[in-house]
């Protein structure tokens, strides 16, 4: 029974919200009116288009960019693949804010990108809120399509070849076909996270661009909650129209993995041909260029003053009065309140998860749901549903959840697969309880996927600016929150040293990951 | 037909060296342990890897350096390959590149017909049993009409009874089809019962062409007479067509001198000869096989349907019905 307590504070904390924003729109007085007022405004109507456009471009430009990688990576074996793969997949973990300040050292007007290329700044424009979800997204084809591509059985492509068709003949008739689900998938998760961005477009997008999250926020603040509301809701349905579909695919993508899955791979050989080593040469120095240079510059950034000689200042700086007085508190209880939280949230997203995905299975769709749901329409959810009857350190907690749930679910539930269901029955045979079961059977054997689900957990919950923003109304100060506010105030070089720290800490969580088997999961 | 000549692949740990030749119409088996190079061969005469020198001449062609495309070779995979992308027709239709839908049509329905695929025509390939899989995979490699069929391991991923049926549907065919065929195999039996000839594999070394008979009657070196099935292996002298067995003489038709002979244990029977004491024994249904005990060391003795097992500590008496020389040893 208690099982379905668990489930219960499951559904309160993540559906409820979402419940309530639809229940709390039907009781909207003269409904029809508004949404026919709504649909006739400019601004609703351009935030709309600019979302999908751009998360359109960006998709496609990630998938592009990520292409080659696939590709290098699932047909050579090179010095250095593993750290090469590692290294590119630390920019879809970083908090997205931390992404924007690194952009804006790399590529501002001031940073290393314009004055080398002596260029004018492009950041605060269509193609700067582009780059930044580049920078995000490309390493999801490098990971969805390398994956398939690496598995796609070698015979395959022999066989054709031996029935005639030339190796060009063949991708398209063999290996494009094959491999298109994860091409489908990789980009149409690339369009999700795009149409869902904030941090970047807040700080970029200024008053020509905003995305329906941006959107959103402007309108709570602006304290237009009827509209929010309705915008809020929109922004669900068609969340959940591109779900359905990433879903679809991420089963088609499964069922091409799993139809290799009895074939045995060839393993690769070393590559030695010249130009290809050439190739993979550039495709990597462009890729740091890139996307390497940005969290480079903000790395040497943080230990230079204002005439690039190296100080600690930035980081001494920290503690002084004037950042006090732009984050509204002390720096040590930015950190405190950021790990407190994260920790919680994180723990109690394991625990959950742990429970929900050994004992209700079959459950999983539904648990997945809110990955592509957007943070502003939950935390518009909340706002409606909650905020009068539980305190706002709670509140904070459930958006926490909400973020990091589903992907620590899906790391769990994974890992519970791999687990087999008989070593339990032995056990219990032999005469263990369900206790002993859990301590001697399931933990150890969990126990890689417990740790990598909360590190990730943590992760995800520590870059959340959104949620933070919108139902912590700009009392809860957190990491993200204080650079966006450095960002604001102008003050780069306290925000790089913070951006630093903060990539650090990242980058630790991910090795810890990375440590427990690799298993990410998008 | 097919001729292979020093047929060179070098490998850091291992080399391939290979001389052989196949004749029209034949069934030739490459067989061998897992990792003596047999799939390696296969696939240097399909075009799919590169060998370091030698020649392999087809119809008197040289075709060394030939792209798979060009070969016109029909290749079965052990896991079959099929395109898991396309349905049982378009699986059989890939190779096919007539202009003529007509053509392609009636070359597709012979394929179907002859592997007894109609009803499955429009299905999945995901949704094939194991042997409809490996008829789609033979149909799909002899729709292009190939001039050499080659089986790696075709048999391998599927269950023994199934195993057994597809193994005559497959000699039938060839005998009905006229197909040269390569068959790679580490199963003796399978290598016994369908070849013309078989040719036994070492480390990268053909040790022993011979047909199916020969090369169990009349192994080259121990290595191939130990291949095929359990084999006593004995040094014994013989002096005037005859051979010394316990109290009894065995004639054979060897010059004097000393050699290792190798005994099969269906070659041994109760009889007198060798005395013995039985120390293990396993029932295998239709013969039982004892471990014996002897002045020769330990013998492996098969005997046919004898109505009782014996007991460990049995006395026992083996005479020699047969011994097969492997090499002159004085």
């Amino acid at each position: 029974m208690w099982q379905f307590f668990i489930l219960l504070v499951l559904v309160v904390v993540v559906y409820l919200p979402l419940g309530g924003l639809f229940a709390r729109l039907l009781a909207l007085p003269n409904l029809s009116s508004l949404v026919f007022e709504l649909f006739r405004d400019p601004s609703l109507l351009k935030a709309l288009q600019f979302t999908y456009r751009q998360a359109f471009i960006s998709a496609v430009i990630s998938l592009l960019v990520g292409l080659p990688g696939a590709y290098f990576f699932s047909h050579y074996e090179f010095k250095g693949k593993k750290l090469l793969r590692n290294l590119t997949m630390i920019p879809f973990i970083l908090p997205s804010i931390l992404v924007v300040l690194a952009m804006i050292i790399y590529y501002g007007q001031q940073g290393f990108f314009a004055r080398t290329f002596n260029t004018k700044t492009f950041l605060y424009s269509f193609s700067g809120i582009v780059l930044a979800h580049v920078f995000y997204n490309f390493s999801l084809s490098i990971r969805i399509v390398g994956s398939t591509w690496e598995k796609l059985n070698l015979r395959l492509k022999e066989s054709a070849y031996v029935l005639g068709d030339s190796p060009l003949k063949t991708f398209f008739r063999v290996e494009l076909p094959l491999l298109w689900p994860a091409i489908a998938y990789a980009t149409l998760l690339a369009f999700l996270y795009s149409s869902l961005s904030f941090a970047v477009v807040l700080v970029f997008g200024g008053i020509s661009f905003s995305t329906l999250e941006v959107y959103i926020y402007t309108l709570v603040r602006r304290l237009d909650l009827k509209k929010a509301h309705l915008v809020a809701f929109i922004q669900l349905i068609i969340s959940f129209f591109f779900i359905s579909v990433v879903s679809f695919l991420a089963k088609r993508t499964e069922a091409v993995d799993k139809a290799f899955s009895t074939f045995q791979a060839k393993p690769l050989r070393s590559e030695k041909r010249w130009w290809i080593k050439s190739l993979l040469f550039l495709y990597f120095a462009f890729l740091f260029l890139l996307f390497g240079g940005p969290l480079l510059a903000l790395l040497v950034r943080s230990f230079q003053n204002r005439d690039g000689i190296f100080t600690l200042a930035n980081y001494l700086n920290l503690f002084s009065p004037k950042v006090e007085r732009i984050l509204g508190l002390p720096i040590w209880q930015v950190f405190l309140n950021s790990l407190l939280l994260a920790a919680v949230s994180s723990t109690i997203s394991v625990m959950l998860a742990y429970v929900l995905a050994r004992y209700f299975p079959k459950l999983r769709p539904f648990f997945l749901i809110p990955l592509g749901v957007s943070m502003m329409s939950y935390g518009f959810g909340v706002l409606l549903t909650m905020k009068n009857w539980l305190p706002a350190p709670i509140l904070m907690v459930c958006t926490q959840i909400f973020i990091a749930f589903p992907v620590v679910y899906s790391i769990i539930s994974l890992g519970l697969e791999e687990i087999n269901p008989e070593y339990a029955l032995a056990a219990a045979l032999l005469g263990s309880t369900e206790k002993e079961i859990l301590k001697n059977i399931y933990l150890p054997l969990l126990k890689p996927a417990l740790n990598s689900a909360f590190a990730y957990g943590m992760a995800l919950s520590l870059g959340d600016l959104s949620g933070v923003m919108l139902v912590g109304e700009g009392r809860f100060v957190t990491f993200t929150v204080a650079l966006y506010r450095l960002i604001g105030h102008y003050s780069f070089p306290e925000g790089t040293a913070l951006g630093t720290l903060l990539a650090l800490l990242f980058i630790f969580l991910f090795i810890l990951i990375e440590a427990q088997g690799g298993k990410n999961h998008a | 037909m097919l001729e292979v000549i020093d047929l060179r692949k070098n490998y850091p740990d291992f080399n391939i060296q290979l001389d052989f030749n196949i004749k029209q119409g034949e069934f030739f088996s490459l067989l061998g342990p897992s990792g003596c190079g047999k799939t390696t061969t296969l696939r240097l005469l399909a075009g799919l890897e590169r060998c370091d020198s030698g020649t392999i001449l087809f119809r008197k062609k040289d075709i060394t350096h030939l792209q798979p495309q060009k070969r016109r070779f029909g290749l079965v995979f052990q896991d079959y390959a099929l395109f898991p992308h396309l349905n049982v027709r378009e699986n059989i239709l890939y190779g096919i590149n007539q202009k003529n839908k007509s053509e392609k049509e009636k070359r597709l329905l012979e394929m179907l017909d002859l592997f007894q695929l109609i009803s499955l025509k429009e299905r999945s390939i995901r949704h094939l049993s194991g042997g409809e899989q490996q008829r789609v995979a033979l149909a799909r490699a002899l729709a292009v009409k190939p001039e050499i069929l080659l089986l790696d391991e075709p048999f391998a991923a599927l269950d023994p009874s199934l195993r057994q049926s597809l193994r005559e549907e497959l000699k039938e065919l060839q005998k009905k089809l006229g197909l040269t065929i390569v068959f790679v195999t580490h199963s003796q039996e399978e290598a016994l019962s369908l070849s013309d000839r078989v040719a036994l594999l070492q480390e990268g070394r053909i040790i022993q062409v011979a047909e199916p008979f020969e090369i169990y009657t009349k192994p080259k070196t121990e290595y191939v007479a130990g291949f095929f099935g359990k084999v006593n292996f004995l040094e014994l002298t013989v002096c005037k067509k005859t051979l010394s067995w316990g109290n009894t003489t065995v004639d054979i038709d060897l010059e004097d001198g000393s050699y290792l002979l190798a005994i099969r244990p269906e070659h041994l029977t109760a009889g007198t000869g060798v005395k013995g004491t039985v120390t293990s024994s396993s029932y295998l249904g239709f013969a039982t096989l004892y471990v014996v005990k002897t002045v020769f060391g330990l013998l492996h003795y098969l005997e046919l349907d004898s109505g009782s097992i014996k007991p460990k500590g049995t006395e026992i008496e083996l005479s020699l019905k047969k011994a097969v020389p492997v090499r002159k040893t004085a």
